[in-house]
Formats: structure tokens, sequence, C-alpha cells
């Protein structure tokens, strides 16, 4: 499912018609009058702020502009006004062009110009864009660009030409002022709309307006949210007005560790040519506006959907019995709830994620990696089924969970079925729930995402939704909706371990042959194993957990329609193993910065695709060049670089006013162990003592020499997901001697 | 005519090859081995024929191609087509028989850099839905220009079992072909004497060609892929003799006609180039504003569209619209420089990128336009597209290349003035001492030529409010311990030939304290470490974008109490490329440590990279090695 999609950047792209047409010309000419025409005080300025002179640009004013209308626009014999929409958007905006860079991005525009109509027995409905531009000098003169000549045409369809437009004499000290119009008409559906608005942008803006005008057929419901400023509701002439007036909002940079979905201002509209049934006993009527603050009409709308949805999902008729004999071959009692939910999960996921058929048409894009995720409505139409399977099959109630995610808006904020994440919890004892998750493959029994964890989420039971027939009274809804609050990890359970040992080669005191064992938990087991684990291996695997045989050819070659790929699947699997190095040798030049000078061999001791607390181990052996020093018979060891590139804070990041939004708390652990060559001592051992710690998290590290073997351990972690800003100081605290340590060096000196 | 149409014509030829990789992704089964689709054979033939209207030749070429798989896979089948040259008819056929499945697809063909071109390209896919499936594509085209039919590449983008070119040339057509690149390649040529068609029958056969295979810092394909540049001199045909290039001569008048008719606003310019040069004395100092202004004012936009490829926009069509292509600079430059009353002349120039020279008159030979001034003997080019660079000084892609400048009824052939690396010199003097484990001072740095404008392109590059973060990362190597202050840099762009940066610096943890010994490294940049070539993988020449003169000094105070403990060994090496030098020295209390690395040719040859490699892991070497100073 879609989440809100916050475009930061103004796409200088728009879809318009073709041909043309008398009707289009005409209605470009009024167009371009209207808006050039547009008073509005948004537009009041050419020059650039004294703030905003270090800028690239500077988005002075911008407009966005909805209207609907039951106008009849157009010849058409039997015109019936109820049965058509218009809608007519604008966007316009001024900017001045502080940089060569941003010259650039503006001097150069694509834009689709649509002219596309469509003849219908009753209506003709168009589907037109408009573009206008205009160049404003320093001296206030100001030039009108005619777009027609000066784009040339890049490719032309029935409904419309793509053009490419340069825009003649602009310069650095300029303003560009410049428009699109989308006009589409359409027969109206009662299906909801959206409409969103991002108060922000790559640009700092100095003033912004938003303007919504819905004729009397249409129910809307909007939020303002993140601190963006309410809409100013009237009625005029029978039709709905929503204005929204902001200035000075800075520019959305790319910062470490945000949501923006939940720290940028955000406004959203849904409309419809009908009412919107409510979640409160009631309907937000056509012709009425109404200012949303809670889930509950979404909530609603989804449990009325998926009850339909739910009564027609097939049960899993072979499970019960799959489990029997599972049960059997290994010892298990066959009653005991939590191996049941467990055997199913694998279940389900294998056949979600592991299915060989799915891979006929590009074996090897699948086969050669084991990470792979699940659309949204696929997850919903999977936990759907599961819900109804297991209690069909085993008696067993679930409840379907209702979340948000951390980097979409919060839960109190959902305004569409499209922000819901869905999940299944099943009571299993002393208030606690295992959990199914099918968002991708590489989640175990009961583990949720990190981006999940500890959020506010509501769950239905299950005998709301299944059992008690399509129609559910308002009254069943209430009850059923319950509060609830995730779960959350902790530091020492998403932990990275790993056991280096160093020895200097024997023919080249300034190569190291390094043994690197890695073993990662918890939320950073996935990275590993997505970054380098394969198919097959994830296939054989997940038919263990399930007692089904492993023999993946005798697998593939059951089906009739697949049997002649086999040759090619053979050749991908082959080609994947063959690949796998690489992805290991990839693995160590994003950990180290460093290419090493020779591969010599990996192991995956451990796959951790099933069980919880599993783990990802794997051990590798390389040689690293450039870490040694010559210095005369002495030799300076970079010992800091053992550890790998570790987070660095860069001045411009140290001050921060945005809360924090990490992915999980998070450990880091290294052992090295260097073997100290003979006639060699080492000095400046005692660079690599730090010890901080604090409510965020901490930084130790210890080294020591233990006959012919230095010693060194790093041990960083993050207590939190999220953090209030006041924190930052605290982070930095153990991030910083965390990054110093990577520059730490010690001296080899020969006796 | 446009500077990158070479870059132009590799993309035109390779992108199809990466735009079928990009379609295949999602499409099946590839992988990087080369000879998975094959073409089994192919014949293709071009024929010089006859016709009425306006275009009395045209060259009908013809297309059988047979691919084979050796696994289930996908492949995109392109052509490239514009307004001089036509797709005439496909036919598909797969396992034998007529692929009713193929959604033949034209479209414009978007090339990077390119504002606007009239390359199109047409598509379809091809499956092989089992190994070994044979597939045969009959394409036909006509050429409707002889002029522009230039170049026969012989690579394709798959691996090439056998191949058959043919060109049928009858002998009313006078038409000379000539080889590139055959040289470890197993082609055959013949010729034959068609006595129906009255035509010389050239024929190629080749057998195991390699496809099409892009590599970073690689010449023009031109110098590496084989092929025939068609040079076509004259036709007499039924309609009248037609001549095309037979001679110098022949190129420079059409070149002329295409330029000498534009009409221009004289006034308008003449208002342009006297506020520009307002106040500012002396010839020299008049035409380097004027290039500066053009550098500053006018943005590069290329358009490649048949005769407007050649022809460049009126003067004041460009100074109004603040864009052009190098023509449309190019014819700028002119009539500004006209309008002081001083001799300017549009010129036509092939750049490095292609390895042609009016020795072959063909419509190859040119890719790019600039102008000259001419003055008491002397002429100076001036490249409107090469923005940042100073006057009377080169880029490596025009340097020493032949150039036709522009002289009435007859031209002048001459060549733009060689460039020595010190032209493109980037100097870097560090004063410093030590303080605690830190090391302090200042340093200055010198860029120009093409170290200059590289420099300031980069940064012009960099939005405004990061400009001064990102120059200072850059200086600093993105190391947060070289603390740079107080920074003081001419303007940029600016309109010295000279860009200076000073600044204070202050390096952290710059030298290792170990009890009576203090560590140091000190080569802060250590340019070119580790640039080793992969002499298995690399299949061409290597070519570095231009010459360069890498001057680096560090003078180092000595503490008081201090002697030197250890100084590594001084490095002099030489190879077809590079100069390399480094030195260790002790005068008074100073350690003076210098480096110098010269890039005195850009090419590095195959032949030569054994020792380049070994050269660049001493240079390396040398960066691992650090200076004691003892007590």
């Amino acid at each position: 499912m879609k989440k809100i999609i916050i475009t930061l950047f103004t796409p200088l792209c728009i879809f318009s018609a073709m041909g043309q047409s008398n009707d289009y010309v005409e209605m470009a000419k009024e167009v371009d009058q209207e808006v050039w025409a547009d008073k509005d005080p948004v537009f009041s300025t050419n020059k650039l702020p004294e703030v905003y002179k270090n800028e690239s640009a500077v988005i002075l004013g911008r407009k966005q502009t909805v209207e609907t209308s039951s106008e009849r626009k157009g010849r058409s014999l039997l015109y019936v006004g109820k049965m058509h929409s218009t809608i007519k958007r604008i966007f316009r905006e001024r900017i001045f062009i502080n940089d060569q860079v941003s010259l650039n991005k503006y001097s150069e525009i694509n834009f689709m110009q649509l002219q596309s109509k469509q003849d219908g027995a009753l209506s003709r409905l168009r589907n037109y864009t408009f573009m206008g531009i205009k160049v404003i000098k320093a001296d206030g003169s100001q030039q009108k660009i005619n777009v027609e000549e000066a784009a040339v045409k890049l490719d032309e369809t029935k409904d419309g030409k793509k053009n490419k437009i340069a825009v003649p004499n602009l310069a650095i000290g300029d303003v560009i002022d410049y428009y699109m119009v989308f006009f589409e008409q359409a027969r109206t559906d009662k299906n909801l709309d959206y409409l969103t608005f991002v108060l922000g942008d790559e640009y700092p803006i100095v003033n912004l307006s938003i303007k919504v005008q819905l004729d009397k057929r249409i129910a809307a419901q909007y939020q303002v949210i993140n601190g963006a400023p309410d809409f100013k509701k009237t009625n005029i002439d029978d039709a709905n007005h929503l204005e929204l007036t902001a200035s000075n909002l800075p520019k959305a940079t790319s910062v470490l560790w945000i949501s923006e979905t939940r720290q940028l201002p955000l406004a959203r509209i849904r409309y419809a040519f009908a009412d919107i049934v409510h979640g409160r006993g009631d309907y937000t009527k056509t012709g009425t506006i109404e200012k949303i603050t809670s889930p509950i009409d979404v909530e609603h709308e989804f449990v009325n959907l998926i009850k339909s949805f739910l009564v027609q999902m097939p049960v899993n008729g072979t499970v019960k019995a799959d489990w029997k004999n599972y049960a059997k071959e290994h010892n298990i009692d066959k009653d005991n709830t939590d191996s049941i939910l467990s055997f199913v999960y694998y279940l389900y996921r294998h056949d979600r994620f592991a299915s060989l058929y799915s891979n006929v048409r590009a074996p090897y894009e699948r086969l050669s990696g084991c990470s792979e995720d699940l659309s949204t409505i696929r997850q919903l139409e999977t936990v759907l089924g599961v819900l109804k399977t297991i209690n069909s099959a085993f008696d067993i109630d679930a409840e379907l969970v209702l979340v948000s995610g951390r980097n979409e808006v919060s839960y109190k904020n959902i305004f569409s079925i499209a922000d819901f994440n869905f999940l299944l919890r099943i009571p299993v004892s002393n208030s606690k729930f295992s959990f199914y998750y099918f968002g991708n493959s590489l989640y175990n029994f009961s583990e949720i995402p990190a981006s999940l964890e500890n959020e506010n989420y509501k769950f239905i039971k299950q005998n709301t939704i299944y059992r008690s027939g399509p129609d559910m009274s308002q009254e069943k809804a209430d009850e059923v909706n319950g509060n609830a609050v995730s779960f959350k990890t902790s530091a020492a359970e998403n932990n990275e371990t790993e056991d280096i040992v160093i020895e200097f080669d024997n023919s080249n005191m300034q190569l190291l042959n390094i043994k690197r064992k890695i073993s990662s938990i918890g939320h950073q087991r996935r990275s590993m194993q997505g970054a380098t684990l394969l198919f097959e291996d994830y296939w054989i695997e997940g038919r263990k957990r399930i007692g089904k045989h492993q023999d993946f050819e005798k697998t593939w070659n059951e089906d009739k329609a697949s049997r002649r790929f086999w040759q090619d699947v053979e050749l991908a699997l082959a080609k994947a193993r063959k690949e796998q190095k690489d992805k290991f040798e990839k693995e160590i030049v994003d950990q180290y910065d460093n290419k090493a000078k020779e591969f010599k061999s990996y192991e995956v001791l451990q796959y951790g695709f099933s069980g919880s607390k599993a783990a990802v181990v794997v051990k590798e052996e390389f040689t690293m060049d450039g870490w040694v020093k010559k210095a005369g018979n002495n030799y300076i060891l970079e010992v800091g670089k053992f550890v790998g590139g570790q987070l660095e804070i860069k001045p411009d990041q140290r001050k921060r006013e945005l809360d924090i939004y990490m992915p999980y708390a998070r450990s880091y652990n290294y052992t090295i162990a260097l073997k100290i060559p003979d006639g060699y001592t080492v000095e400046g051992v005692e660079k690599l003592n730090t010890s901080v710690q604090n409510e965020c998290g901490g930084f130790e590290s210890t080294a020591k020499v233990e006959g012919n073997n230095l010693l060194i351990t790093y041990y960083k972690y993050y207590n939190n997901t999220v953090e209030p800003a006041a924190n930052w100081d605290k982070i930095l605290a153990f991030v910083d001697p965390g990054f110093e340590f990577t520059k730490v060096k010690l001296l080899l000196k020969k006796k | 005519m446009k500077p990158i149409y070479l870059k132009t014509c590799l993309q035109r030829t390779l992108l199809p090859a990466l735009l079928m990789c990009t379609l295949l992704a999602n499409a099946g089964y590839h992988d990087d081995d080369d000879k998975k689709i094959v073409i089994e054979n192919k014949k293709q033939s071009f024929l010089f024929k006859q016709a009425q209207g306006a275009n009395p030749v045209l060259i009908k070429e013809t297309n059988v191609t047979d691919f084979r798989s050796s696994a289930r896979a996908s492949m995109i089948y392109t052509e490239m087509y514009n307004d001089n040259e036509t797709i005439d008819d496909i036919a598909v056929h797969v396992r034998n028989k007529p692929y009713r499945g193929v959604d033949i697809k034209y479209d414009y063909y978007s090339i990077k850099d390119i504002f606007y071109s009239d390359a199109r390209i047409c598509h379809f896919e091809i499956p092989f839905d089992e190994t070994g499936v044979p597939a045969k594509v009959t394409l036909s085209k006509t050429h409707n220009d002889p002029r522009y039919f230039t170049r026969v590449y012989f690579t394709e983008e798959y691996f090439i079992q056998r191949k058959e070119i043919q060109f049928i040339i009858p002998k009313w057509m006078k038409c000379e072909l000539k080889e590139y690149n055959f040289n470890n390649n197993d082609i055959k040529s013949s010729v034959t004497y068609d006595s129906k068609l009255d035509a010389d029958v050239y024929t190629y056969i080749m057998k195991n060609l390699s496809p099409f295979k892009s590599e970073p810092n690689e010449q023009g394909m031109a110098y590496n892929f084989p092929h025939v540049l068609v040079m076509c001199k004259e036709a007499n045909t039924t309609s009248g003799v037609q001549t095309y290039f037979k001679t110098i001569e022949d190129q420079y008048k059409w070149c002329y006609d295409i330029v000498k008719d534009i009409t221009d606003d004289g006034a308008v310019l003449k208002v342009q180039a006297e506020e520009i040069t307002k106040g500012i004395t002396g010839d020299v100092n008049k035409v380097k504003a004027l290039l500066n202004w053009v550098h500053q004012n006018i943005r590069y936009i290329a358009y490649e569209d048949g005769i407007a490829a050649f022809k460049p926009a009126r003067a004041s069509e460009v100074m109004k619209k603040k864009y052009g292509d190098c023509k449309g600079m190019a014819n700028l430059l002119k009539g500004l420089i006209k309008n002081i009353g001083l001799d300017a002349r549009l010129c036509w120039i092939g750049t490095n990128h292609i390895p042609y020279d009016l020795a072959t008159p063909s419509l190859s030979v040119h890719n790019h336009m600039i102008a000259a001034w001419l003055t008491n003997g002397k002429t100076y080019f001036l490249d409107g597209t090469e923005t940042n660079i100073a006057f009377d000084q080169y880029a490596e892609r025009i340097a020493g290349r032949q150039v036709l400048i522009e002289n009435g009824d007859k031209y002048i052939l001459t060549n733009i003035p060689q460039v020595v690396a010190e032209q493109n010199t980037q100097k870097e003097k560090r004063v410093l001492s030590i303080e605690g484990q830190n090391l302090v001072g200042t340093a200055e740095h010198i860029y120009r030529g093409e170290a200059r404008s590289d420099m300031i392109n980069h940064i012009m590059g960099i939005k405004k409010e990061n400009t001064e973060k990102a120059l200072n990362n850059y200086l600093a190597e993105n190391n947060q311990d070289y603390v740079i202050g107080n920074l003081k840099r001419s303007d940029i762009p600016g309109i010295d030939s000279v860009l200076k940066i000073g600044y204070d610096v202050a390096f952290k943890n710059g030298a290792s304290v170990f009890g009576n010994e203090i560590y140091l490294d000190l080569d802060f940049r250590k340019d070119f470490n580790d640039f080793i070539i992969d002499t298995v993988k690399r299949m061409h020449n290597l070519q570095l974008s231009n010459k360069l003169f890498i001057d680096e000094e560090t003078a180092l105070t000595i503490p008081a109490g201090y002697k030197i403990g250890t100084l590594p060994a001084n490095l002099s090496l030489q190879n077809s490329t590079l100069d390399i030098s480094i030195t260790y020295k002790v005068e008074g209390n100073k350690l003076l440590y210098h480096k110098l690395l010269k890039i005195k040719q850009i090419l590095l040859k195959k032949e030569d990279f054994g020792l380049w490699n070994k050269q660049i892991e001493q240079l390396s070497g040398k960066y691992k090695e650090q200076v004691v100073l003892a007590k």
C-alpha cells in the first residue's frame, strides 16, 4: 500500500492534453490571463530576503489551488452536470535564482502538454495541461516566455506531446515565475480522492498559499499535522473553501535520523462525490467539510472493507495434517500452541517467499539473494488468510493489528487506509503475544520490524470481523477496537559482534592477515543476511523448518510447466553461488572503506533464518594493506581501522533542533587479538582505553597486552530508538569517542 | 558540430546496449557473460543508388541478423535513426517462424548533455524462451544523404561469431573506405567487381568479434573499435555531378556556405561588446573580457538536429537567449570581437575524441566549433564552451588539434598550440610546525589552466549555501581534524588566469608522539595512491582527461631539541605518461618534503601498463613511510 510520498523537489513536469484544438488554444489563453492576473499577496515580492542571501534559490511565493466545479464546459448534447467533475489544479511559484546550480535546474524544463479528449455518448471529457513562464529581471522588468516557441518536441502521442523548454534569458539574480495548470474532467464516482500538501521544499519558501474550493456535491475531510497551520474554512456561493497560508518555511534539508512524515508540516484532504461514512455513527455529508483529528473514520472504513474480504478468503485445508506429521516426526506435543504458531508461521513464510515457480521469468534476480519484500496488500491478504486458517484448523483466535511505522505518520494522524501496516498478534500466555509479520522474507516467527516497535497500535479481535458476519454495528466496532503498546527490543538484542584475529604477514610487515568472525542478531541480522546470503540456502532452511525434503532439483521438476527451465535455474544457482564471494568482498569494502588485498575464504556458520534470537554467523579470512606505515626500523599501526568505519558527526550536524529518529536500539562489540611480532613491542596502548555512558547509550574500549598478544575491545551501544533533540549532546558524548577511536595509531617498536 | 559530438556518437551506439540491460533486468535472465546471446551470422550491405528528387544519391542498407541464445533470455533489439536516415522495413522471426508478438516502438532518444537531437531509436523485444532458440531480424534502412553517411562500426552489442559487410559502390560513385582498428581482429577484406551493377564490391568478413564495452578513462570509441570511415567524394548521376567532400576545399566550401550568409544585428552586438569592454584598454584585455563574459553569461545547451547541427545560431539570438551550443557561442564571440573592430573568425575542429583529420575529408572530421582572434600574425583561439578556461590557455581536448579557420573563399589550416603539463599547474605549499601532537601553520594553493577551470567548475556546481563547506572539505580531504581557518581566495569564477587559495591549518594529531620520538606523515594528499590498472580486465589504452603538474611542498620546522631520526629515501621514477619525484631535504631547522607528479601526456598505452603499475606501487609504498624525529 502506498505510503505518503513526500516530494521535496517540485517536479518540473506536467501532464496535460494534445493536438492544438481550438478549444485547447482558447482555454490556454483564458488560463494564462487568469493566472497572471492573480494579484495574490503571496506574489508581492521579487526581492531576495537578506536572510536567504546564501541560498542556492528561494521560493519567494508559491500558490497551490484546487477547484472543483459543476460548471459545464464544452458542448455535449445531453450534458448532465451531476455526472461530471471538473477539477482544475494550479501550481504557480516564483523563484529567485541565486546560483549556477539553480540556474541550471530552472533553465531547462520538461513538460507533458496534455490535450486529450474523450468523446462519449453523453459528454466530452477533457484532460488538458498548460504552462506559462515569465522571467523577472533585477530591474523589475518582466519578460513573458513564449512557451510554444521555446519548446522542442520530444515525443507526441494521441494524448499529448512531451516538450522540453530552454528558458531564454534567465540568469543568476533573476526571478522565474511559472505556472502549471491541470484541467481534468471525469465522470464522478464515489471513491475517495486524496490531496497532500507538504509545507516545505528543497529551498526556503517565503510565502505559501494553498486554496481549495470544493463544490456542493462534494464531501471532504482534512487534517493538518506536524505543526502545519490550520485551514480557514468558508462557504461562498454554495462552495466550500479551505485556505491556508504560511510564511518563511525553512528548507527541508536532508538531516541524519529524522522521520520526514512526522516532522514536516503536512496538510491532507480527502474528498468524494458522495457522503463519507465515518466511524462516529454518522456521515460527513456532501456539501460539508470536516476537520479530522482521530483515525476513527479510517478504522471504520477499514473494518467494513475487510469484513467482506475475509468472507471470501480461502482456508488452508492441509495445514492441520502438515502439522500433525511434523509434530510426530519431530516428537513435539501436537497441542502446544507455541509450536503450532511457529510451524504455521514458517509454513506461510515459505509459501510467500520461497515458492520456486514465481522465479520462472527471472531466475537469477530472485535466486541470487534471499531478501524479498511483500506489498502491503499481499501482506493483508496473507494475515487475513492465516487468521482464518488458524481459527478453523486449531481454534486459535488471532487479532489483526493496525499500526503505523515510525517513518510514516503517527497512529493518531492516520488519514487513509494506505497509512496502515498489518500484523497479527496471538495472545499466548500471561498477557504475552506472538506476532506474525509478512513484510519481508527475513523475519522469523514473532519478529516485527523495528519501525513498528514501541508504536501505539490498535487490534481487532477476529470474532468481530470474521464470525459475526458482514454487517458490524457501530457499537460493536467501538467495543473491539482495543489499544495496546507493542514491545521494544533492547540494544543487547540488536547486536553485532565481531571477533577479529590479526597477524603480520611473515614476508611483509606492512601486510596484515585477518581472520574475522561476525555474528549478528535482532534487527542487525537482516542487513547481513540480505547482503550476503542466497535464496537456495533460504529455501533449504525453510523446508527443514516445515518438515519437507530439501531436494531443490526434485521440487523444481515436480511442476510440469517449469521443468523445461531447469537448465536455466541450475545455471542461475551456480552463478549465485559463485558470486556470493563477491558479496562478502563488497561487505568488507563497506565495513572498512578499503578493499581487501586478498580475499582468501568465507564460510557461513549459521544462517539465522529461523528461531527466536537467531543469529547469522559468518567467518572469513583476508589480507589488508595500508594500515601499517614504515618508520625506519619501526612501524606505525593504524589500529583504529580494525573496527571499520564508525559514525562521524560532521561540524554542520552538531547543532540539532529536530527530534532524533534512529532505526532501533543497538549495540556493537568488536574484540581484536593482534599478535605482536617477535622482536617488537607496542607503545601507545593506553590511548585505547575509553569509557562514556549515559541514558542514551555508551562507548567503552579497552586494550591490554597479554603475552605476545594485544587485546582490544570496542563496545558501542544506543539504548533507544527515538530521542528528543535535547539529548543530542548525550549521543555525541559517546558517538564522538567511538569515531575518534578509528584514528588511533600505535607504535610497533623494534626491540 | 558540438563539443561532445563524439561522446554523443559513443552514446548513440552504446546506450542502446545499456538500455537493453536495464530492460532485461526486469525481463529475464541476463548476466555479464557476453556470449550468452550471440550473433551467429550477420549480413549487412550498403548499396549506393541513384534517385530522383532532392536526394539524387541514396544508400540502401540491409541487415540480416541471426541471433541465438545459449540460455533462456530476452533481448532488446535497437536501431538508431535520425532526420537523414529512415527505417524502411523490419521483419522478425523466432524459431524460424514470423514472430507475431513483436511490438516495435519508435522513440525520441535522449542523450545526456544534449538538450535536443534528432536521434531516434527503434526498439523491440525478442524473447528466447528456451535454450538454443534462433531468432532472425531483417531490417532495411535508407541513408538519404551521402554527406552524413560517414562511418560504419563493425562491433555490435553482442558477440559476433561471423559477420559480413558489403559496400556496393557503382562506378558512378566516387567513394573511398578507410579502415580503422583492424589490428588484432579477425577481419578479412576483398574487392570484387559486379559487372551487372557496374560496381566495385568491398567485402569485409569478420569472425569472433567482441561486443562494445565501455571502460573508465577511455579514448573515443573510434580509437578502439574496428570501423571504416566512408569518404563520399563525388557522384556522376543522371541529374548531374554531385560533389561531396573530395578535397579539403570541398569540405571547407560546404562548411563555409552554411555560415557565410548568417545575418546579424551588428548594432545590438556592438552595444553589448562596448559595454563589456568599457574602461578596458588594450586589445588583449578586451578580448579576454569578451571571452569571460561569454563563459559566465551564456549557458551551453547542445542541439543536434540535421543541418542545424552545423549551422550556428545568430550571435544576437544567442546573446538574447543567453544560451547556445558551441557554434552559437563561437558565432557570438566572433560577433562581439568584430564589433570592437578586431578580426575574429569561426573555426571548425575535431577534438581529441576522434582520430581523424582533414587528410580524410568527411563530416566526421569535425565535432566542435570555436572562434579565433587574428592579430599581428598571431592567432588566439577562443572556446566558448570551455567555461572558466583562461584566455590563451587551451583545454586538452583541443590542444594541438588541427583547425580549419574561416577565411573568405579560402581557408586557413593550422593547429591549436600544444599544451604542456605546466599550463595545468596545481601547486600547494605548506609551512608547518609542531605543537604537541598537532601540526599548525599555513597553506597556499595555486591552480592554473585546466586545474583551475576544473576546480572552478566543481565549485560552481555546488549549491551556494554549501560552497564554503564543500571547499573546506575538499581541501581538508574530508578530515575533520584538518581544521582550516582564515581562508582567503581569488574571486570565483573570476577573470584571472590563476586561482589562489590560502588558509591557516591546524592538523589535530597530525604528529604521533611516542616517548622521545615524533612520527610524521608529510604527504597529506596521496595523489595516484593505488591507481593500479587491472591488466587482465582492461581492454584498451587508458586516457587521462588532461595533462597536469602537481607540485606539493611541505616545510616543517624541526622542534628545538629534536633531530632527524629517520627520513624515507627519495623517489624518482619516469614512465611514458607520468614523472614522479619525491624528495626529503633538511635545510637548517627545516625539513622540506617535495613531491612533483607530472602527467606529461594523457595517453597510457596497454604495453606501458606493467611499468605504470610497478611505479604506482612504489609511489603507494612511499606513501606508507613516515618521518621520525628523535630527541
